[in-house]
């Protein structure tokens, strides 16, 4: 059995994100400083599936990004966490979740592979929506948000983080499955498995090969920043506090 | 311009925030609501109370009646063309939802919708809402989830006259996922995401080795109990109680921090809480500089000495 983990590269998420300062119009987010780093949610997705191929459920594990040629050295760090492959589209701009929804889409037309796990957002955009998307595309079914799963033979069982609880469903396979924070503790790339990502295949493949149009119809017009919170008022004692939660009525 | 709203669905149940869809889908025009799942015809009754909604669909053949988000895109798929706005609230249903109808229509989904301008512009937190985007409202048919908390429904009272339940009976059915269990969350307590007071907790607990403190507190207050990710990871509190961008963003009236460093992801789920209280025995952490009140006190000691007031 074949999987496939779409990957994206994002700003590091443990780093502050602030507005361009040059006076350039519009101003947007200044991410030239913040180094890329795999997206937090697409390593639990990346994990799972090698976990699958290393319990010999999974044969083979490929990752795809459709991105700029930044994205190229996380690719081979998804290589040293695990994947057999690594297959690069290249794309210079912003692009939509269709149109990266249609790119992988194409490109499982060319092999055959049996389960997607995908991240369930990228935290840069917080869209949420390549996962469900490809499984529209593909007419497979899907399971999001999820926090456990086992393959066995041409079934997904899995339980998904829904509001209120957990949800236990099962998938025919092939299918979509996008990944909860809580379904692994991704691994750490070792030294040799480094050296040895090195040699790993990591292939080009152009969307105009794959027939896809590179576009974005949610073309993003403005940036701003949020409006700033008051200052923090620092208390002495519980007694203030006491005082202040019950001037405001929420202590009786 | 017309919209439809699928109603979310909680365990099986109506989604009470199916309100703050109604309140955001009138800034565009009237509101269709289409109800399915489990219990379509209670939740299709609820939602023909609410101001605002001008019909509601109700699926009603077996295929619908179970949870199954690939049959029901099928169905919000044929609706579509009737639509200007589809249109659910941004919970794990939606968010499950309508990417999938939005590919079904070629068309790339709006999520986490924060504002709709008058002018119909809407704005959308990136980047841990550390930046708001703006976007011109594409051609129809849109495709959006609003964050629920963005849109009080507070001026929505119940209707007394009730609006008309359309029955659709169609079968859909794809034979894909297959629902087996709903298994609800241990927490007892109101939702964090509608409580009106949220007490969380974070690594500071740990030193406890339980969540009693927060619980205490919440219970005082008749609060909502929530988590950073910290205490979840640490098995301090379930998954479902995590507020923050990767967990559930909130905007009370108060939230109080215990013990909560603070970061990024954590801040941008409380950015739109009215008061933010921080209790933490380190007076650099970082949800101190964000909040409203901070004290700097070890939260053994201070929570009880609170508790007794």
């Amino acid at each position: 059995m074949k999987l496939l983990v779409p990957i994206k590269m994002v700003p590091n998420p443990t780093l502050p994100v602030r507005m361009s300062r040059d006076t350039a119009t519009p101003q947007k987010p200044d991410l030239k400083d913040i180094p890329l780093v795999i997206n937090p949610f697409d390593e639990n997705a990346l994990e799972e599936a090698v976990l699958l191929r290393e319990a010999q459920i999974a044969s083979n594990v490929t990752v795809i990004s459709v991105g700029p040629d930044s994205w190229v050295s996380e690719m081979r760090t998804a290589l040293a966490l695990g994947a057999d492959k690594a297959v690069h589209i290249p794309c210079d701009k912003q692009v939509s979740p269709l149109t990266i929804a249609k790119c992988i889409k194409q490109f499982i037309a060319l092999e055959d592979i049996q389960l997607i796990l995908c991240g369930r957002q990228g935290v840069d955009a917080d869209n949420g929506s390549v996962g469900p998307m490809l499984a529209a595309l593909l007419g497979w079914g899907q399971a999001t948000f999820v926090s456990k799963l086992s393959v066995n033979g041409n079934l997904a069982t899995v339980k998904r983080e829904v509001d209120g609880g957990t949800q236990e469903l099962t998938l025919p396979l092939p299918a979509v499955i996008t990944t909860d924070l809580s379904l692994n503790t991704p691994r750490y790339a070792s030294l040799p498995n480094i050296m040895l990502a090195k040699r790993k295949p990591l292939e080009t493949l152009s969307a105009q090969k794959l027939g896809v149009e590179l576009t974005h119809e949610l073309e993003i017009i403005k940036y701003q920043t949020p409006p700033p919170r008051p200052p923090t008022t620092r208390l002495n004692s519980v007694a203030e506090l006491e005082s202040i939660l019950s001037k405001k009525g929420f202590l009786s | 311009m017309k919209v439809l709203l699928v109603i979310g669905d909680r365990l099986g149940e109506y989604d009470p925030l199916t309100v703050n869809g109604v309140a955001a889908g009138l800034h565009f025009g009237d509101v269709t609501v289409l109800a399915a799942g489990p219990n379509s015809q209670k939740k299709a009754d609820k939602a023909a109370q609410i101001n605002g909604v001008k019909e509601v669909l109700l699926a009603t053949h077996p295929t619908l009646q179970k949870p199954s988000v690939e049959n029901l895109a099928m169905l919000v798929n044929e609706l579509t063309p009737s639509f200007d706005i589809i249109l659910a609230v941004t919970s794990t249903f939606g968010s499950d939802l309508i990417p999938r109808v939005a590919a079904l229509a070629n068309s790339s989904p709006i999520t986490g919708v924060w504002a709709i301008a008058k002018d119909h512009t809407l704005t959308r937190p990136i980047n841990a809402g550390a930046v708001l985007a703006q976007l011109n409202l594409p051609k129809p048919p849109v495709f959006l989830t609003i964050r629920p908390t963005a849109f009080p429904a507070n001026f929505i009272s119940n209707n007394t006259r009730k609006a008309k339940i359309t029955v659709i009976d169609k079968s859909y059915e794809c034979n894909l996922s297959q629902h087996k269990t709903y298994t609800p969350s241990a927490n007892v307590r109101p939702d964090p995401v509608s409580a009106k007071i949220v007490v969380a907790g974070g690594g500071g607990l740990q030193a406890g080795g339980s969540f009693e403190l927060v619980e205490k507190l919440a219970d005082r207050l008749n609060a909502a109990v929530g988590a950073s990710r910290t205490a979840v990871d640490m098995g301090l509190a379930s998954n479902d109680l995590q507020i923050g961008q990767t967990g559930r963003c909130i905007a009370p009236d108060l939230y109080i921090a215990l013990g909560i460093s603070g970061a990024i992801q954590h801040l941008a789920g409380i950015k739109d809480a009215r008061m933010i209280v921080s209790i933490n025995s380190d007076p650099n952490a970082p949800l101190h500089g964000a909040a409203d009140f901070a004290l700097t006190a070890d939260i053994f000691s201070a929570v009880p000495e609170l508790l007794k007031k």
